[in-house]
């Protein structure tokens, strides 16, 4: 469902967004996560070691919790009538929730929106975005950079006419925090795949044979994912075995993969898949194989994702973050800033390990949402 | 088998007989590419590949639940192109269709669930031939608009959700069933080829299709009306997308507004690649199955080898290369 997190390939005008989206998911430098140097991408999937998920700078991440204002604080917000605008990548169910985590605590704390923008992973589009954002004098924005270091001259430009800055996951390299911009918020990578490993370990008791679909594009954050799930695998449980690795590029692509790699191992008692969209495309690809005894592990909150770990089908392992608070705490780092007030160099969300039992919360936590009537449906509710 | 519609001299009422459409009886090797190079690929990976389960039941139930909404999107295509026309959309109406399916099952049920489903592709393929024939703008362009008001519609439809579908029913008419081994899907395979031969090789409907692509001018003198033919075409090709969309919702068990972004070119090459003219006026549907089969082949031969993404794209485009060079090649000048 987080369709921040996907691409697709080749069509005619889709190839434009497919570029961008194998190019720019979350793209950027790799300044979070402690990561083997030079590698990017898939190659980073494959061969990349991560052991955590560090801020900018080694900074520590600190919860979204630790953000709070008194009482005089919101009412000297409320009477200073500042503007914030949002700055998205693309639009997605991922970002309505960010954007709806933002927009509570934009009311909560009196500011307006300044405005919201989609640059639909276009790194130009989202630099005019920008300028034209300034142009309506924001007291802040908020920014789920494309391409951060792309986008630097026009973030440079808005720090120095004042205009406070909160950025998603990523943000250029060399930015100064206090000078540049005011808090990095983002998820804990490292655990969102940790955890993820964990759940399909369990769910296979440990050992066996595991089938290991990463993602082959540029995109920071899913590369980072499906390393620290190799990592995991690899380091904490020694009696299961990734018997079968291959990338994609374009999620349509998973049903294929997954197909082949059943075929070819039939021993298989999991598979690994980076996020909803492609994990769909392997549950599909047990269901045709008839192979119900295999396990899939997976991340992001989706419906159709849910509905199986809700009917007891073949996800067994699910991790989510927590979008809502992402956009809660992008606005409060700014209303740190503009009242004065120290801001957390980096405030991290964490990886919520979903189980059927849990897939009420997860819905109320990472989105705010109550899940579509199928997955209640599923539930027995 | 030679591409099958060029237009006879002697099955024809004598007036459709002076389109120009005629004498294409002449061996082409053009005509056999695709057979040829399907032969050739799938030569090559039994022979490479045998070991690894390309022969097996199981990889034909894949290939076959990859191949059916390709396939009856190019059965669609072939009308389109042969009628000069081309449609871009068609990604975009899987996505909608599917979604428009998933809500109608959520809200309403199974009749209503399928209905929307079809409605979708009625309704699209309606707006883009009005729009083509009122506006007077050539396909490529409106349906370039359309594409993105589509997908547009289809990620507003859901708040860019995708929608889990649990009606077993469903699930099981469209993709998640089986005929023996293989998916049901192949029954929709080849109920929709049967169809799309007949109405194109056998019904007078195909050879005005024809040429109105082949000449509209003619066409017309000959009393073909070329606009109710062209609405028609775009609305065979979004009805195709539509039922394809359906069957990705079953197969899947939900939709999501990215559903079939990827479609077209693969569509577009199968199509080519069979035989069908890019410029109007021929086309095959014999040619645009096969085309569509080799497309997912080589797909799962190069998967099934263990090739990378970068090496899955550089092969494909090869061979789709190789393949048009032959098959869509023009006259020396």
């Amino acid at each position: 469902m987080t369709a921040h997190r996907t691409t697709s390939s080749r069509s005619i005008l889709k190839q434009l967004r497919a570029l961008a989206l194998a190019g720019t998911l979350l793209a950027g430098k790799a300044s979070m996560t402690q990561a083997a140097d030079g590698m990017v991408g898939g190659e980073f999937a494959l061969k990349g070691q991560v052991t955590s998920t560090v801020g900018p700078n080694g900074a520590t991440g600190q919860p979204a919790s630790v953000l709070s204002f008194t009482d005089d604080e919101v009412k000297k917000l409320q009477a200073s009538h500042y503007s914030v605008a949002l700055l998205f990548q693309t639009s997605s169910d991922w970002a309505n929730a960010v954007t709806l985590g933002a927009q509570d605590e934009l009311k909560a704390l009196g500011i307006e929106v300044a405005g919201l923008s989609n640059s639909n992973y276009s790194a130009s589009d989202q630099a005019h975005a920008v300028g034209t954002m300034l142009a309506k004098k924001p007291s802040g924005i908020v920014v789920w950079p494309v391409n951060p270091d792309e986008l630097r001259p026009a973030l440079q430009k808005a720090a120095d006419a004042g205009v406070k800055l909160a950025l998603i996951s990523n943000m250029p390299s060399g930015f100064q925090q206090g000078k540049d911009y005011v808090g990095l918020v983002g998820d804990d990578l490292f655990a969102m795949g940790q955890k993820t490993a964990q759940g399909l370990a369990k769910a296979i008791n440990e050992e066996g044979d595991i089938g290991f679909l990463y993602f082959d594009a540029n995109a920071y954050v899913v590369n980072q994912r499906d390393a620290a799930f190799r990592t995991t695998i690899e380091k904490d449980f020694p009696k299961i075995k990734i018997a079968a690795t291959q990338g994609f590029s374009d999620p349509a692509r998973a049903f294929q993969i997954a197909s082949a790699m059943i075929l070819q191992n039939p021993k298989l008692k999991g598979i690994y898949a980076p996020w909803a969209e492609p994990a769909a495309g392997v549950l599909q690809a047990i269901r045709t194989a008839h192979r119900t005894d295999i396990a899939v592990g997976t991340m992001d909150l989706s419906n159709t994702v849910a509905v199986s770990l809700a009917q007891n089908g073949a996800v067994k392992a699910l991790t989510v973050d927590d979008p809502y608070s992402i956009g809660k705490s992008l606005v409060a780092e700014i209303g740190y800033s503009l009242i004065g007030k120290a801001a957390p160099a980096y405030i991290q969300v964490p990886a919520i390990p979903v189980t059927k039992d849990s897939i009420l919360d997860a819905y109320a936590q990472s989105y705010h949402a109550v899940p579509p009537p199928e997955v209640i449906q599923a539930l027995g509710k | 088998m030679m591409t099958d519609h060029p237009v006879t001299t002697t099955d024809r009422p004598p007036a459709e007989q002076t389109t120009g459409l005629t004498d294409r009886h002449a061996f082409r090797w053009t005509d056999i590419t695709v057979y040829l190079g399907f032969v050739l690929v799938f030569g090559f990976f039994a022979l490479t590949l045998h070991d690894k389960g390309f022969l097996s039941a199981q990889n034909a139930t894949s290939i076959v639940s990859q191949v059916t909404p390709i396939a009856l999107m190019a059965f669609g295509a072939v009308f389109v192109l042969t009628a000069g026309e081309i449609d871009l959309s068609i990604g975009s109406v899987v996505a909608m269709s599917a979604l428009f399916t998933a809500l109608g099952l959520r809200h309403f049920g199974l009749p209503a669930g399928i209905a929307f489903g079809l409605l979708t592709g009625v309704g699209a393929g309606l707006l883009n031939g009005l729009l083509i024939v009122g506006l007077r703008v050539p396909s490529f362009l409106i349906t370039l608009g359309t594409m993105q008001l589509f997908s547009g519609i289809a990620q507003m439809s859901t708040q860019l959700q995708d929608v889990p579908i649990v009606n077993g029913t469903y699930t099981t008419l469209f993709g998640s069933g089986t005929v023996g081994p293989l998916s049901d899907a192949v029954v929709w395979l080849v109920i929709g080829f049967i169809v799309a031969q007949i109405a194109y090789r056998n019904l007078a409907f195909g050879w005005r299709v024809m040429a109105t692509g082949s000449s509209g001018a003619s066409a017309r003198a000959l009393g073909v009306n070329t606009r109710r033919v062209r609405i028609s075409v775009m609305m065979i090709s979004s009805c195709t997308a539509a039922l394809a969309g359906m069957l990705y919702a079953g197969e899947v068990q939900g939709a999501v507004y990215t559903l079939g972004s990827s479609d077209l070119l693969t569509v577009l090459a199968g199509v080519v690649i069979g035989g069908t003219s890019l410029f109007g006026g021929q086309g095959s549907i014999p040619g645009a199955l096969l085309g569509s089969i080799l497309m997912a082949m080589i797909v799962n031969g190069l998967v099934l080898m263990g090739a990378t993404v970068q090496q899955q794209i550089v092969v494909q485009g090869l061979i789709i290369v190789a393949a048009v060079a032959v098959s869509q090649r023009q006259p020396a000048e």
